[in-house]
Parts: C-alpha cells; structure tokens; sequence
C-alpha cells in the first residue's frame, strides 16, 4: 500500500516525498479499509529488550528480496513511522522540538524511552537502502529525494533521512503550482533554481501559505539547502499545470530524442500495462515502439526553442503526456533505442549532448569550465537542428565525479538540477561475468568489475581489497569515479572488497565450471552455394552447411585440382618434373611485402609456395649436393609428350637418389629410356 | 591508470570472455567493452565498440547477428594463409583449455608468432594473431588435430566462392507511419545519410521502423527493395558508377599476384567479403587517417576481383611500386 502510494509507477520522472504525518497516516488507513493505526501494528514487529530491536523486520525485509529483487524495499512501514515522529516535532508542544527519539519511541512503543538513538543506527541504513533502490530504478519510481549522507548535518547523520521527508506536508505541495505560477507570469527564466525560489517567498511574504514544518526548516541554516533543492526539484519537474505530480492518472514523460540529424520527441511509460496506441487531446498520438517503454510521438510541434521553453502537457484518458519546460537540455546514449534521449543528470565517465538557451549559457560555460574532461567550448558549426539561438557542446563527459559534483553545487540555476544520482550503498558494477547465472559474481580474471563507493565516503575510510590497501587505486577513489579492480591482477578465487564498514564479496575464475549449452549460434546461411548477405540466427537446417567464423569447410567442395607444396628457400636448385616430360626451374620468390610492417620481428620465410594447377609429377629439392623429392600426383610417366624431353631426362637422372618409392622409380626408368 | 597491463592483454581477456560465454546478446557485449575499457583507463571513441564487434567478426573470432541483438563465438580453426609462405592462422574460440594447448604446443613443437594487435587512437584492442610457421601442409592438419580445433585448408580462398553477389532483396514496404520523420537518403558526394524530407527519387534510404530498428532499403524504378546497408551502398555506387575499389600487387619478385586491397572508408565491405578479405592475412585492415581508406593485406588478385565483381565495382588496379622483375614462379 504505502509502496503503491509513494514509490507507484505514476511518480514516473516527479520527485517523490515519503511524507506521512498523522493526518495522511489517518486517511491511507480509512481509503484502504484497515482498523489498526500503522504504528501500533509496526510496533508488535519490535524485540524490544534486545539489541536489534529491529531484527524481525530486517529478516522480513530479506525473505521478500529473495521474491521480488526489483520490489520495493520491504520496511516502509517502519520509515513511514521514523516520518511520523519526525512530522510531530514541529506538531506537538509535549516535547522539545528537537527530541526526536523520544518521540519515535512513544509512537512505536507507547513509552518514551523504548527506544533510544543508539538503535536508531539500522533505521538510518534502511533509509539509504531505499534511497539506493529508488536510483536503480532510474526514475521509475519517482526522483529520490534522500539526501545523500554526506549532505546531512553532522548531528542529524541519522535522523536526518526522515526529516527531510517531513518537510513539505501535501498542502505544501498542492500550493506550490500557485506559486509557481505566479512568478512565471512576471516573466521569469524558467526554471528557476531553489535558493531564488525560497528567496521569493521570503520577499513576498509567503510563508503563511506553508506549513509549519516548512517554515521552521526556512529558517534552520542546516535544513534550508535541503529545501532548496527539493524545491527547486519541483520546479523544474512541473508541466506548467495546477499539479505538482499528477495524481490517479498514469504519466508518460516526453523526452527529446536526437536521430537521423534532427531532434524529435519520443515518450516514455513506465506503467506496468502498456497500450500499443494512445490517443490524447489535440489530436496527440501516441504508438508504443515495438514492446518497449517508448512511444513515437506524433501531433506536436517539432522541439524547437518555444516549445522547448514552453512546457507542454496533453491529458488524454487516464494519462497525461508532460514535460516541463527548460533552459539546458543534457542528451546521453539511450540504451534501449539506439539514440541520444535526454536526461535527468549527467552521467560521469559517458558522453553528452549539452543545449542550452540563451539564459542558461552563461551557468553551462562555468559549469563546463570548471568540470568538464571534453566540450568545453561550444560547437559552432552550424547544425539545422539546433535550437534557434542555442550553443551546443558535445561530446561532454565529465571523469572526475567530485569535481563536478562540487561545481554543479556552486552553479547557479537550472543547470545545478543537473546532479548525477547519488549512491547509498558500496556496489560493483561492469565487469565480465561468467555464467551460469548472471546474478551471481562470479567474473572471468582480468574482467574483475568496478567498485562504486558510497557517496557517504568521509575522507577516512579507506577502501580495502581483500584486506589491504590497494595505493593504484587512489586516483579513481579521488575523483569520485567507479574503483577499477581489474589493474590489480588478483589471483583467482573469492575476493572481499569493504569500505566504510561496508562489505562485498565476488569470486574470480579463469573459466566457466559449467560449459554453457550452445542454444543460439550465429552464422551465414549458404544455399545453392552462396553465402547470406548477413549473419543470421542458424537452426537445425542451416547450422551443418552455414558459415561460422573461419570454419566453411561444410559450405564448400575442396578443389582437388589446386595443389601447394611448400619448397626450401635454403635449398640450391628447386626442379619440378612433369609426368608429361615438361620441366621447370622455380625461384623462390621475395619474402611477402606485409611481413615486414605486419611481422616485424620473425625472421625471413624458410620455404616458399609452389601452386599446381591440374598438373602433376615429381618435386626435387638439391641441398648440399643432395637430391630430395616429392611426388605431386605423379601419375604415370609419358614424358615424350611435350617440353623438352632430353632435359627432363637428365634431371630426372641426377636427382635419381631422390627417393625411394616406386612411383620416383617409374620415372627413373621413363628418363633411363629416353636417355638411351 | 593502469599502465602495467598491455593492450594485447585486453582483447586476450575479452576473447576469453566471449569463448568461455559461448552466446549472447549483443549488446551486453558491447557494455562489457565499454566496461572493460573504462576500468583499463581506455578512452574510446564513440562507436569503438562497435567497431571491435565488426573486427572481431571479421577475424572469424565470433559471428553476430545485429537484427537479432545476438552473437555467438565461432569454432576454433586453425587455417592457411594463401601465398604466405607457410603461415596459418588460429582463430575462433579460445577458451582456458584451447590457450593452454596452444600454450603448451607452442613449448614443445609448435613455431607460434604471436602479434599483438595495434590499435589506432581511440580503438579497443583485439586478440591478439596467432600464426603458427608450418613446413608442411601434412603437418599443419595433424597439428589441427593435435590442438583439437577444425582444419580448413584455405579460409580466404574457399569463401571466395561463397561471396553472395550484391543484389535488390525482396519488396519492401515504402517509409510511412509514426516514423516517417526519421527518413535519410544516402548522399553519394557527402557519402553520408543525409535527412530528407520525401522519398520521391530512386536511391538509398533509411528509417526507423515501428519497433525504431533502423531499416535500409533501395528504391529502384519506385519500389522498395530490403538491403543490408553495406550492400546498399555499393548498388548505389554502380548505379552511378562509381569505384570504391583498389588494388595494388606486391613490388617483390614472384609476387606479382598478390597484394594490397584498398577499399574506401565510407563503403565497407559487406561481412562475408570482409572476413574473406582479412582471413587473407589474420589482421583487421588498417587504416589511414588521412587517406580515408582501408587496407587489406596480403589479398590474392583472384579474391580482390571476385570481391569487386560480386559487389559491382571494377577493381581498378594500381601499378607495382616499384619496377619489378621476373615472372611467375612456373
């Protein structure tokens, strides 16, 4: 239930709040029917007495994950409860607005003293669990709006994870399209960053329009950046329309696609259920591209720099297409098209496509500036589909994740929205997995994957592998970017990789224990002796005849009529006497002109090739005066035919030691007859 | 960052990779370039991993099925290299078990060259070439065996028979529908796609499709033809008889009729001729940064015709660098 409500698909793209109070605790309750206050209910979960009070609920939490390894976190109930108790700080007179344990504690246990901070520190964990889950699902499930550990103040390490979420209460948030709305009519750039954004309120004395929780958070040092850019996450997710998110209706965001030289629009649903045409007001189509989440777009005006500005939002039957409006435009690959689409952040270490508008140029310069590996200066070369009157950079990457994490924070206006998702937890990514499974880790040597290091990272904690300290390593750890292991020639075997208390662990293999079965080969079909044009996959029929790799020997008859001989380079004369009396000197050729650019170090060809074509007879080789043959389908005799028969006689004559099988003793006895 | 790892170590481990997997999609195997390489502190240009699956299918390493987002690694085999003097290749799976035959022949009777491969900026290096300098071709079967891997007498050359001919393939279906906007036509003086707004003249075209796979397809007469894209080009190139294609024999005495392949870079060979083309000497062709051309070593006259004939060029041929002397060698 709280999963379907916070964390539902239709959250797709906005940023979502984990906000419950006892009034939104209250009405969830009655909507979905259930008797039981939520707290109470999570409280008979509780070891109170024992250490890990929470041990039942984290051993629920696990069994679920075996089920369902992409579902939502299976503790909310408890975080809801962590929110609750945070929401009554600034809402009940019974304690000091600071004590927060106490109040978590009565709420779970009906006495104050329960539980204490030194519990807490699980529930904090849970938090970034959470957190981390909502950032793999890249935006499905909402844009987190956890704080990442290191942006907390020190004395709310742990209670600030449900702090934040009690910010902004949902009157909060169905006032803030008013808002808004009524800056944008002055003019505005749009949008704009949080800091202006609090700022405004302040000015035009708007603070009476929020709650309670907002305010006081307004006026704390420590909590007004969070509020800023939570804020300012709002603003910029908001379609121009009088809600924040959209709510009872499936969302499809519209995105901006870069294909074939111009930009298009594609849209995005990540409902669970997807129709193959939608039909929205305006005359707005929707078709769904083959059975992915992307949908071609047609009925709108081309992304231009009004309709890129402007906003756009089309409702249809329980959906609506939307996009806010905005000043930069970032495009990174899209994995599932093929194209650059855009995105919410920018990635470290991958290629983008970086627009802005006129207002924005000036933040992006600076941004780039101060952070950019590559595209620092605008692309000036005229592209027809820029947008009128926007620079273009590309290709941008940023390498050092720090840096631009650090300039993104100094960077004023939309361009600062651009952060690339935080990380919660110590995890591996890339690497070369070896099967069965491709979830365990299991890697081949020399493929061993990537460590992500939690954002958390205070500048003590040192990263361990298998128990050392890894100095190569320091470089990437200090640009914030993923920790190849693959450098550091690990032996094969398991291998333990901590951090910060943290602790992962993957194996290593110089091969597969279990061979996979081959189920899928690719090859070139051949039929009536010619290849496919391309590569396809081979079935049972085609598979014994196609081509794979080098091997097209069952594609092909062997041309029994071309012979090669390899002959000595070395050797002082080189003759080859026909069977049918002809004779001929063969020279050694130079050595192959691409050896010496393409082998460089191997030393000249000991022998040479000798091709023959439908022709057969004896090969004699002289070295050091003596004579060796080879018979190249020799056949029988008849050298009175052709060529010059005395010559092939005394060749055949002096080479007579050349060997002892019959058929050289054949054309001894044929040269012997001549000779006479 | 990691400076102590040589490039030719790369492509060894993504081979292993590949034959110890035996199949799968190909797309993942482009994340594991690209994931190998960053964790190498490669930087790659844009493509670069699609240029590794290309070479790497066609030094008969793995065979990939682009439609089907699908490849599979191709059977160990050990082959002849024509007129190359007793130098055969190995290539195809190498799994830990076939590396440690290799490994442990190459110590006790086999002449192994081993040739790290050079990438050029940018690239992400391949396996590396493994010759094996053979004294007889008797020998060079029993070795196949001894190694365990398939023995084919001349790859090169049997596939030259097998060479399709670029041809229209079957009626296709005119651009339409929700993708219409993604229409380029091939532009034969830019000798890129350029975007288009109408199809209304014969030529290449591309789009995308209602799952937004690109297709490619010849308009010939006003009907719509499928065609792989290597292929379209070169039909487009004959329509306007244009040649793409160059060769060049070698200057030494008694090579007259081998040589260089030079094919220009915006109309690569379709992959069969591809492979028969670098099968010829074990290496990807190389490639000039300014001459915009790739070269392929070592191709028999013979072969470099039936590649331009198949594909409707005529194969232009270049004079002998220097003035040679002697004739054939009978």
């Amino acid at each position: 239930m709280l999963a379907e409500e916070f964390f539902g698909r239709q959250h797709a793209g906005h940023p979502t709040l984990f906000y419950v109070d006892d009034d939104v605790e209250q009405e969830l309750r009655h909507g979905y029917g259930m008797e039981e206050p939520l707290a109470r209910c999570v409280g008979r979960f509780l070891r109170l007495g024992s250490a890990e009070p929470y041990s039942a609920l984290e051993d629920y939490r696990w069994r679920r994950r075996q089920q369902d390894k992409d579902g939502v976190p299976a503790f909310l109930p408890l975080l809801a409860c962590s929110v609750m108790a945070a929401s009554r700080m600034v809402n009940d007179r019974n304690h000091r607005a600071t004590a927060y344990h106490a109040r978590f504690s009565e709420l779970l246990t009906g006495d104050e003293k329960k539980l204490g901070s030194h519990h807490y520190e699980p529930i904090s964990r849970m938090w970034q669990v959470l957190a981390s889950w909502q950032h793999s699902q890249k935006g499905a499930r909402g844009l987190c709006t956890i704080p990442a550990p290191a942006d907390l103040p020190s004395n709310r390490s742990m209670i600030g994870f449900a702090q934040s979420q009690a910010l902004l209460s949902g009157a909060d948030r169905s006032f803030m399209p008013k808002f808004f709305r009524s800056l944008r009519e002055h003019g505005t750039t749009w949008p704009l960053p949080g800091e202006t954004l609090l700022a405004q309120i302040e000015i035009q004395g708007m603070e009476q329009h929020f709650s309670k929780s907002f305010r006081s958070a307004l006026q704390e040092e420590e909590f007004r950046p969070f509020l800023a850019r939570l804020i300012g996450n709002y603003a910029a997710a908001w379609d121009g329309s009088d809600e924040l998110v959209p709510t009872g209706v499936t969302r499809a965001e519209l995105l901006v696609r870069l294909d074939a030289g111009r930009l298009g629009w594609v849209a995005r649903l990540r409902a669970t259920e997807r129709k193959k045409r939608i039909e929205l007001e305006g005359g707005v189509v929707l078709e769904q591209l083959g059975d992915t989440a992307y949908y071609e777009v047609t009925g709108l005006p081309a992304p231009s720099a009004d309709t890129l500005t402007g906003g756009i939002r089309r409702d249809g039957d329980n959906l609506v297409l939307s996009r806010p409006s905005c000043s930069v435009l970032v495009l990174a690959r899209d994995d599932v098209l093929g194209v650059w689409t855009d995105t919410d952040g920018f990635r470290p270490g991958e290629a983008h496509v970086v627009l802005a508008a006129p207002t924005a140029q000036r933040d992006v310069r600076r941004l780039l500036d101060k952070a950019a590996t590559t595209g620092r200066s605008a692309d000036t070369g005229k592209l027809s589909w820029v947008p009128q009157g926007w620079s273009l950079h590309k290709p941008v990457t940023f390498d050092d994740a720090v840096t631009l994490r650090r300039a993104l924070k100094d960077v004023q206006g939309a361009v600062g929205l651009l952060q690339p998702p935080a990380q919660f937890k110590l995890r591996l990514e890339g690497g070369l997995k070896l099967a069965p499974s491709p979830h365990s880790h299991l890697y081949l040597r020399g493929g061993e994957p990537q460590v992500v290091l939690p954002d958390a990272a205070e500048s003590t904690s040192t990263l361990l592998v298998d128990g050392k300290e890894r100095p190569e390593l320091g470089k990437a750890i200090a640009a914030g970017r993923p920790v190849p292991l693959a450098g550091l020639r690990l032996e094969p075997g398991r291998h333990t990789v901590s951090f910060a208390g943290a602790e992962i662990r993957f194996t290593t293999a110089d091969q597969v224990v279990v061979e996979p079965e081959t189920t899928k080969v690719c090859g070139f079909t051949v039929v009536d002796g010619k290849a496919s044009a391309s590569p396809s996959l081979l079935d049972e029929q085609t598979l014994p005849t196609g081509i794979t790799g080098a091997d097209c020997t069952s594609a092909t008859t062997q041309d029994a009529a071309v012979v090669m001989e390899l002959c000595r380079r070395d050797a002082d004369e080189v003759l080859f006497a026909a069977a049918d009396g002809r004779l001929w000197t063969l020279e050694a050729p130079e050595r192959p002109d691409w050896w010496t650019e393409r082998l460089p170090d191997t030393p000249d060809p000991l022998r040479f090739e000798a091709d023959f074509h439908g022709i057969g007879g004896w090969l004699l080789e002289r070295r050091s005066g003596r004579w060796k043959g080879r018979p190249v389908n020799p056949g029988t005799p008849k050298p009175k035919g052709a060529g010059n028969p005395r010559a092939w006689a005394r060749a055949v004559l002096n080479a007579q030691q050349a060997s002892v099988e019959p058929s050289w003793a054949e054309y001894v006895q044929a040269a012997k007859e001549l000779d006479r | 960052m990691t400076g102590s790892m040589s490039s030719s170590e790369f492509g060894g481990i993504l081979l292993r990779w590949l034959s110890e997997s035996r199949s799968g999609r190909a797309s993942a195997l482009r994340d594991g370039i690209r994931s190998q390489a960053r964790a190498w502190g490669l930087e790659l240009k844009e493509y670069a991993d699609w240029v590794w699956m290309r070479n790497a299918a066609a030094l008969g390493f793995i065979d990939v099925d682009s439609r089907a987002d699908r490849w599979s690694v191709a059977p160990p085999v050990l082959t002849r290299l024509p007129h190359a003097d007793g130098l055969a290749l190995l290539t195809g799976a190498r799994t830990a078990r076939i590396s440690a035959r290799v490994e442990e022949a190459a110590q006790e009777w086999m002449e192994l060259i081993t040739v790290p491969h050079r990438p050029e900026a940018g690239e992400a290096p391949l396996p590396d070439t493994l010759l094996f300098q053979y004294e007889d071709l008797r020998t060079l079967q029993e070795a196949a065996e001894l190694l365990g891997v398939r023995y084919v007498p001349c790859a090169a050359l049997q596939m030259m028979e097998l060479l399709p001919q670029a041809a229209l393939g079957p009626e296709a279906a005119p651009p339409g529908g929700s993708t219409a906007n993604t229409l380029e036509k091939y532009d034969l003086r830019l000798q890129r796609f350029v975007p288009v707004e109408t199809d209304d003249e014969d030529g290449l075209y591309r789009w995308r499709g209602a799952d937004y796979a690109r297709l490619t397809r010849v308009r010939r007469n006003g009907v719509f033809h499928a065609v792989e894209r290597e292929t379209g080009v070169y039909l487009e190139l004959a329509r306007h008889r244009t040649g793409a294609m160059r060769w060049r024999p070698e200057s030494g005495k008694g090579r007259a009729g081998v040589g260089r392949l030079f094919v220009d870079r915006y109309a690569p060979l379709p992959a069969l001729h591809e492979r028969a083309a670098v099968l010829c000497s074990g290496f990807p062709p190389s490639v000039g940064k300014q001459t915009q051309i790739r070269a392929y070593d070592n191709v028999p006259r013979a072969l470099a015709e039936a590649i331009a004939a198949s594909l409707q060029q005529n194969l232009e041929i270049m004079p002998r660098p220097v003035a040679a002397t002697g004739g054939r060698t009978k």
